[in-house]
């Protein structure tokens, strides 16, 4: 039990480690940087305070330790753009994110997992072919272009969503949507996967022997056997969610951290770019802890097996 | 399990030759240079929606060709996520043999890499490399090279480790092979289908990939252009040329589409083990 805890954390502060020294060896070759993260128009005076500040004038390996302390503890410099702290900014951009996430997740679970539930109880049916097609479907729209799509139709043509930018639960619905149509057709994959494999076992054969009503079986006895998987698929598909913030916020002018990254990227703002790295790479580090952890809650197996 | 492909796989496949030849001759289907500009025909609409004869899908916002702009960002996309597919592939596979033949901390420190790069969604790597290094068509495609080189070099791993402890690998070295006549002659051949199975699920991510980052500005850069950059470009001209966007979305969805249905067909197929672990 300790052990698989302890393992699960030795690995998340690997990764940890591994995405600041990547950072690191980024900055390092990429050019001077000094002027990577204070710009070619700072004064002598400023250049030789950073030099101290960031260590500059020691060893390489000296530099590289200092280096991994200011990021762990999140002294990620001032902006170019803005000469704020990177944290603040960062910071404040978090919440749209965040509920913005929460929203595609919570919609890609209420379409995603009845969906692939209901396409296991009919499995071979059109309802199942069809759902299962929508599903590839999701895969394979880009969600630049289903954000455009809906932007024209719904903004555009109909004029009943607004077309960018926060405030009212109306915004919401389209970035919200773009988003989380990925998830959605993954969890339908494998909600109907999870639960064909389920549907199968003796013990819901004992619980229809038992004369359990069909609606009970499925939420109570095979609902939570097929939990795992879907879980796993929700954890992983973390990233693929954060890449597409990236991407959807863009699109709808979103005030959240991914639009934040392309500012950033595009305007070559090194300092807030390096970061966001960091913080969304740290986020998405821990989320992925916290998931394997909670397999551990929900399967005893597993934490019994590691 | 069936012997003869569906009908919607078969479509797919004729699809992608369709995108191919066009591809591949489109410059004979334009009547226009992509450059070629005619600003009195800006933002006109395609031909069947009573725009000039002469654009068949309409024009953008210097009056330049849809058709012929097209063709040339079809072709910048086809060629970079080509290029990227088969670095990654190469370079994947053969980080895959090092690490299973050297084994040790070489290989350790290989496989960390590997996890390093899975933990992380790629886009968050490339716009990394692309802020500090800069945009570069070069760099641009090195890194659609690297997307997904991790799970080759996986594959190919695990490959070798089985393979090594088989019989046919011990009598190839017994008779004195040169252990990369054993991987290219021998091993090689084994991993085939499953290495041509994830190029085929590869390639339509690494096209998501360029043209998310072209979209974003951040991939392709003007004067060239990809498919993705159209789309970003027609952007702002959405309520009055919604044409723009539209046609580069349409191809990149029906290529996307195609090539993932014959991936999964040829999993099916080629790799019987995986369709068993799927389902």
């Amino acid at each position: 039990m300790t052990r698989f805890w302890l393992i699960k954390f030795l690995r998340t502060v690997l990764t940890l480690w591994l995405v600041v020294t990547f950072t690191f060896i980024v900055l390092r070759t990429s050019g001077d940087p000094v002027v990577a993260l204070l710009g070619g128009d700072a004064m002598p005076d400023e250049i030789e305070q950073f030099r101290q500040q960031w260590g500059l004038d020691q060893p390489l390996f000296v530099q590289y330790l200092q280096y991994v302390a200011q990021m762990a503890t999140g002294q990620f410099g001032d902006s170019l753009r803005d000469h704020r702290p990177v944290i603040d900014i960062i910071f404040e951009r978090v919440p749209a994110t965040l509920s913005l996430g929460l929203a595609a997740y919570l919609m890609a679970a209420l379409i995603g997992i009845p969906a692939g539930i209901l396409a296991a109880l009919r499995r071979g049916s059109f309802i199942d072919r069809a759902i299962m097609a929508f599903a590839v479907f999701g895969f394979a729209l880009p969600n630049f272009f289903l954000g455009i799509l809906m932007i024209l139709f719904f903004s555009l043509i109909l004029q009943v969503l607004p077309s960018s930018g926060t405030g009212t639960i109306w915004h919401f619905i389209m970035p919200a949507i773009t988003l989380g149509t990925f998830t959605a057709g993954t969890l339908a994959r494998f909600t109907r996967s999870a639960m064909l494999e389920v549907l199968e076992k003796p013990y819901m054969r004992a619980a229809a022997a038992k004369g359990v009503p069909a609606i009970k079986r499925i939420l109570f006895h095979a609902l939570p056997n097929a939990a795992i998987p879907i879980v796993t698929i929700i954890g992983l598909n973390l990233g693929q969610l954060i890449a597409g913030a990236i991407v959807v916020e863009t699109v709808f002018a979103w005030p959240g951290v991914g639009r934040l990254l392309v500012t950033a990227v595009s305007q070559r703002d090194l300092a807030l770019v390096q970061g966001l790295v960091l913080v969304i790479a740290t986020t998405m580090v821990l989320a992925n802890l916290i998931v394997d952890l909670t397999y551990g809650l929900l399967d005893p197996r597993i934490r019994k097996g590691a | 399990m069936k012997s003869r492909p569906s009908i919607i796989v078969i479509l797919a496949a004729l699809v992608l030759v369709a995108v191919l030849i066009v591809a591949l001759l489109g410059n004979v289907f334009t009547g226009h240079a992509v450059t070629s500009q005619d600003l009195l025909n800006r933002l006109k609409p395609p031909a069947f929606l009573g725009g000039p004869e002469k654009y068949p899908l309409g024009t953008d916002r210097i009056g330049r060709d849809m058709v012929a702009r097209l063709v040339a960002g079809l072709q910048m996309s086809l060629s970079v996520a080509l290029a990227g597919t088969l670095i990654g592939a190469v370079f994947g596979t053969l980080i895959g043999f090092i690490a299973a033949h050297f084994r040790g901390w070489v290989e350790e420190t290989l496989m960390m890499i590997v996890d390093f790069q899975a933990s992380l969604p790629f886009i968050l790597i490339a716009l990394t490399l692309l802020a500090f290094f800069g945009n570069s068509m070069t760099l641009f495609v090195i890194l659609m090279g690297l997307f997904g080189w991790e799970t080759y070099a996986r594959l190919a791993r695990g490959v070798v480790l089985s393979a090594s402890s088989q019989p046919y690998a011990r009598a190839v070295v017994a008779l004195g092979a040169h252990p990369l006549q054993l991987y290219v002659k021998h091993i090689l051949p084994n991993v085939a289908a499953a290495l041509i199975v994830q190029v085929t699920l590869t390639f339509p991510q690494i096209i998501l990939l360029e043209t998310s980052l072209s979209f974003l500005g951040l991939g392709i850069q003007p004067p060239n252009t990809s498919l993705g950059q159209i789309l970003g470009d027609g952007r702002d001209y959405l309520s009055t040329a919604w044409w723009i966007s539209v046609w580069p979305g349409v191809l990149i969805f029906v290529i996307t589409l195609s090539m993932s249905i014959l991936g999964d067909a040829l999993r099916d197929r080629l790799d019987p083990m995986l369709k068993t672990r799927k389902s």
